[in-house]
């Protein structure tokens, strides 16, 4: 399968949903946790459960980079930019809506502050070129997927001495993610759907443990439906068949060893961090990155004073249950009622990779069993 | 493709922090350490390509925040 549309076929979804009816255990339930967004933004956008006997349930993770940033973090850099009217505060679009303790970037924007979306790290850096009167800071925010272009922007600056231009880094990282769901006492799990394009990067090396000391499958995936549902297919046979193995269902991608480049760029210009809070999720030690001496030039949280003020989440937020796969997205007493994707109250509802957000437009479809979308 | 009203990046329902977002590029022609790739809508980007070593025009790569991650077979 190559294009899109075969990752689209109705009839093909129907013949892997056959396969798995025809292994599943009648008197097992299964929990399959999507560690990926972008998994479960395909998983309710192309309505995959509808395609699988009700004893597979299929949980979100906290695979959506905007859903675990606490607003500690947004208000950190809200203040840098209030408090520097020289700074041009550049984000990708997903975070201007992001609720801190002060308001959102967009609120923020309101009040007079210079904050900008970009698509790339790179434009971020044009920008600092361009503006050497300013001072240019990228709220740096994502998974390994992410991080190779930061780490790249952050070579070119080094070696065109952009010397208006720093980094406010957030990046996570998905092994120490993984490893707190696992020791979650409210989550009981059979196997995991890895994620595919962070696995572009690191490969799939890094999932062995979980085959090999947690004894659970894990199946890297692509985000069309049918590879979700091939994936879900290759967990159902592994545990018929008693096998707990690191498996590829991304092979037209994703390679054993990943992007050694990019890992390199990422050592590079980027350390572990002792430790870093997850909204939902609480402190996790060595899960997040932050730059690396050789580029403390760039680091804004060196350049800046930054508050570090931790902020708790509102009241009704259950978004920590939400990220731990404990709640469904409508379980939530403000799910579609005081949050909304117009008036989001915890993160998940922000991006459209969060689980509250992709149940929000696409799960009622999805329940009242729609067909497989096919795109014209 | 930014809508900035409500913070929407890539027109629809896409977020580009998240992976799911990586899309395929088809390498037209090299600018220095960039490349200049067609979308499958016939939208054109410059594309850094150092982390996947060198390309040549008609390759397929696989692209995030306007940075190649992969080139694909
Ligand atoms: S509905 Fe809103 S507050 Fe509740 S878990 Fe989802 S995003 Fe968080």
């Amino acid at each position: 399968m190559r294009f899109v549309d075969e990752y689209r076929d109705p009839e093909l979804a129907r013949s892997l949903a056959r396969r798995v009816a025809e292994r599943v255990d009648p008197q097992r339930h299964y929990k399959l946790m999507e560690v990926c967004g972008g998994h479960t933004h395909a998983i309710y956008r192309y309505g995959v459960q509808d395609y699988l006997p009700e004893s597979i349930e299929l949980v979100h993770g906290p695979g959506c980079p905007v859903c675990v940033i606490p607003m500690g973090r947004i208000d950190d850099a809200t203040v840098i930019a209030e408090d520097h009217p020289e700074m041009i505060l550049t984000c990708f679009g997903d975070l201007m809506r992001v609720p801190g303790g002060r308001g959102s970037f967009l609120d923020a924007r309101a009040r007079g502050a210079d904050i900008r979306v970009v698509y790339s790290p790179l434009d971020a850096l044009r920008l600092a070129v361009e503006h050497p009167e300013r001072h240019v800071m990228f709220y740096a925010i994502g998974f390994e997927t992410t991080a190779p272009s930061t780490a790249l922007t952050l070579q070119r600056a080094k070696a065109e001495r952009v010397n208006n231009f720093s980094v406010f880094c957030n990046h996570v990282t998905i092994i120490p993610a993984i490893k707190a769901i696992l020791d979650s006492p409210d989550l009981r799990l059979d196997a995991f759907i890895g994620p595919g394009h962070v696995s572009t990067v690191i490969g799939n090396r890094p999932y062995e443990w979980i085959a090999r000391n947690e004894g659970l499958p894990i199946v890297v995936a692509g985000f069309e439906p049918l590879d979700v549902l091939e994936a879900v297919a290759m967990i159902v046979d592994q545990l018929a068949d008693g096998r707990a193995e690191v498996e590829n269902q991304y092979a037209r991608v994703v390679r054993d060893e990943g992007n050694p480049v990019a890992l390199r760029a990422i050592a590079d210009t980027m350390t572990l961090r002792p430790w870093f809070e997850w909204r939902g999720l609480g402190s996790i030690n060595h899960s997040a990155l932050q730059l690396s001496e050789r580029y403390a030039e760039f680091d804004a949280e060196l350049r800046f004073d930054v508050p570090g003020v931790r902020v708790a989440d509102p009241k009704a937020c259950q978004c920590g249950e939400v990220l731990k796969g404990v709640l469904k997205p409508w379980e939530c007493k403000v799910f579609g009622t005081a949050c909304t994707p117009e008036t989001p109250i915890g993160t998940c509802m922000v991006s459209s990779e969060g689980a509250c957000a992709a149940y929000y437009n696409f799960g009622k479809a999805a329940r009242q069993r729609v067909e497989l979308k096919v795109k014209a | 493709m930014t809508d900035e009203r409500d913070g929407l990046q890539h027109g629809a329902d896409t977020c580009i922090t998240c992976g799911d977002v990586a899309v395929t590029l088809t390498v037209v022609s090299l600018d220095g350490v960039d490349a200049v790739c067609r979308a499958d809508d016939g939208g054109t980007e410059v594309i850094a390509v150092e982390l996947v070593g060198p390309v040549a025009p008609g390759d397929r790569l696989l692209v995030h925040a306007k940075v190649a991650l992969e080139k694909l077979a």
